[in-house]
């Protein structure tokens, strides 16, 4: 299912702009969605999703338009959602929370519902504890509930915000692994502060800054935004006072800093390879550089 | 969940705690916990339907509307309270006290005892909850309109509307014969409540809790 995003502004009471004339076209597969804390993120996906509806603007997923209710649920019957603030019903357990939201998802056949609860336990390695009540499971496996439920209906399009977070390094790498083997020719739409997990599973990544789309193409293409711009420099002295820093690592009586700037910021700066991390700096803070130590 | 059941124990209780002795009394005490006390628990357990669902973001993005759902809810919330009822009011002509309160109304039509104050209160409830989106708001006014026919029964009777409108005109209505007009009434506004809830339910896909606009 290919998202249509055209002049979407999404205006909340009191005057918050959380999105702001986006236009924006995600294709099938996997598509990464980058963006600092209040970007815009989670309202994008709740429009997506059809829960929020916008202020101004169009938005097609797969040629159905959000605007009527025969669009929205059109999406809704092909739509995995993983909101960022899971709640789920304490005194249900995992098992019967995810047959209940198959039941919402319109698997009407107890057999079918069942099966396909047990394979998604499977998955997401909660089958031991599937008998157990959500309220005194770990906001880990909570979070893997959570996954479970978004995939119940095998659908095209899945929108997960922040899927990973509160994930062990393990689990995180097993569910980027999950998302990218179950794209394939659907849509999933992952939103993440964690530049790394995008770097692994995404070809295609946006990056929303302030409700605006500060960047649209490859991962490669981000990656090379920062070509040039990043730097290696050794000192014992104070952090350079231009550039973002990266990573500051101990060094041999100093420090060795990752700085991403325009230009070098000291002359004993070394220029080094981007990665995706550079990249996303450098289209989100072009321009007021923030100072370091601060 | 365990309300009825509770409304109606302590009816019970009170029944047989009641210092005043006399058949009638008691059967009063017994009767008033099936048109007072159940319509309470009922009413505020609509009442908080709306606006504490854990998973409401979820709930808004499966292709069942939230709306059924919570209608659904709402047929269980007062099924159950009805099944408690009924049961209890059963067990009450079974048991003859039913027939020792003089305005009865019989064990057919005198059912309308509980089904129309728990109705009422019930679509109050949801309404109010849907309106608001607040349980705690929505609780608060069923409470107080409960209270307040319950202290001021008298002054709340003074004139026709407030005896159309009064909720425990079995046990404690000051015009016998407007009985029917009084729960017909009553089953009235309870449509007209629970029809609004619907309409403002369709309206509002706004149930996220942050969702403030
Ligand atoms: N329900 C709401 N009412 C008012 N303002 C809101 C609401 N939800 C979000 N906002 C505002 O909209 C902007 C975008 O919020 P959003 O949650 O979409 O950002 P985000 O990119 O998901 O952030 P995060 O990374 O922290 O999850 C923020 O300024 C936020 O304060
Ligand atoms: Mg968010």
């Amino acid at each position: 299912m290919t998202i249509e995003i055209t002049a979407l502004t999404k205006t909340y009471r009191g005057g918050v702009a959380a999105l702001d004339g986006l236009d924006l076209t995600v294709p099938t597969g996997m598509f990464g969605l980058l963006g600092a804390n209040g970007a815009g993120k989670t309202t994008l996906m709740r429009i997506l999703a059809g829960i929020v509806r916008p202020t101004a603007g169009r938005v097609t997923v797969g040629g159905h338009d959000l605007a009527t209710g025969a669009g929205r649920h059109a999406v809704q019957q092909s739509l995995g959602y993983l909101p960022q603030d899971l709640g789920v019903y304490p005194d249900l357990t995992a098992r019967q929370f995810l047959d209940y939201v198959a039941l919402l998802k319109g698997m009407d056949d107890p057999a079918v519902r069942r099966r396909r609860v047990g394979e998604l336990l499977e998955v997401v390695a909660l089958t031991a504890q599937a008998g157990r009540r959500l309220r005194g499971f770990s906001g880990g496996m909570r979070q893997r509930v959570g996954i479970a439920q978004a995939l119940l209906a095998d659908p095209q399009l899945l929108i997960v915000d922040e899927p990973t977070a509160g994930l062990d390094p393990e689990e995180r790498i097993r569910f980027r692994t999950l998302l990218s083997q179950f794209a394939g020719d659907r849509t999933v739409v992952l939103s993440t502060h964690i530049v790394e997990d995008i770097a692994q599973t995404c070809r295609e990544v946006a990056v929303l800054a302030q409700g605006r789309l500060a960047f649209r193409g490859t991962v490669d293409d981000l990656t090379q935004r920062a070509a040039g711009q990043v730097w290696s420099l050794v000192t014992s002295g104070p952090p350079p006072s231009e550039g973002t820093v990266v990573s500051a690592l101990p060094h041999e009586g100093g420090m060795r800093y990752r700085i991403v700037a325009p230009t070098a910021p000291g002359a004993e700066a070394t220029p080094v390879d981007p990665g995706l991390e550079d990249g996303y700096l450098a289209v989100t803070v072009p321009d007021e550089r923030r100072p370091v130590g601060r | 969940m365990l309300g009825p059941p509770l409304a109606v124990a302590l009816g019970v209780a009170a029944a047989v705690a009641s210092p005043v002795a006399g058949d009638a009394t008691t059967a009063r005490i017994l009767l008033g916990a099936l048109e007072m006390a159940v319509p309470l628990t009922a009413g505020v357990a609509c009442a908080s339907l709306i606006g504490r669902d854990p998973a409401v973001e979820i709930q808004l993005a499966v292709p069942t509307p939230y709306r059924e759902t919570l209608l659904r809810r709402t047929v269980v919330t007062l099924g159950w309270a009805a099944l408690v009822a009924a049961v209890t009011a059963g067990a009450l002509i079974a048991t003859g006290w039913w027939a020792r309160w003089p305005d009865n109304h019989g064990p057919l039509t005198g059912q309308l005892t509980w089904v129309a104050p728990t109705l009422a209160l019930g679509g109050l409830g949801l309404a109010a909850a849907a309106l608001t989106r607040s349980p705690a708001a929505a609780g608060a006014l069923v409470t107080t309109v409960w209270a307040v026919q319950q202290f001021f029964a008298g002054a709340a009777q003074q004139h026709l509307p407030g005896r159309l409108l009064y909720l425990f005109a079995t046990t404690r209505g000051a015009d016998p014969e407007a009985w029917t007009a009084n729960r017909l009434t009553l089953l009235a506004t309870a449509a007209a409540l629970l029809t609004l809830a619907v309409v403002v339910l369709g309206r509002s896909e706004r149930l996220i809790r942050s969702e403030d606009e």
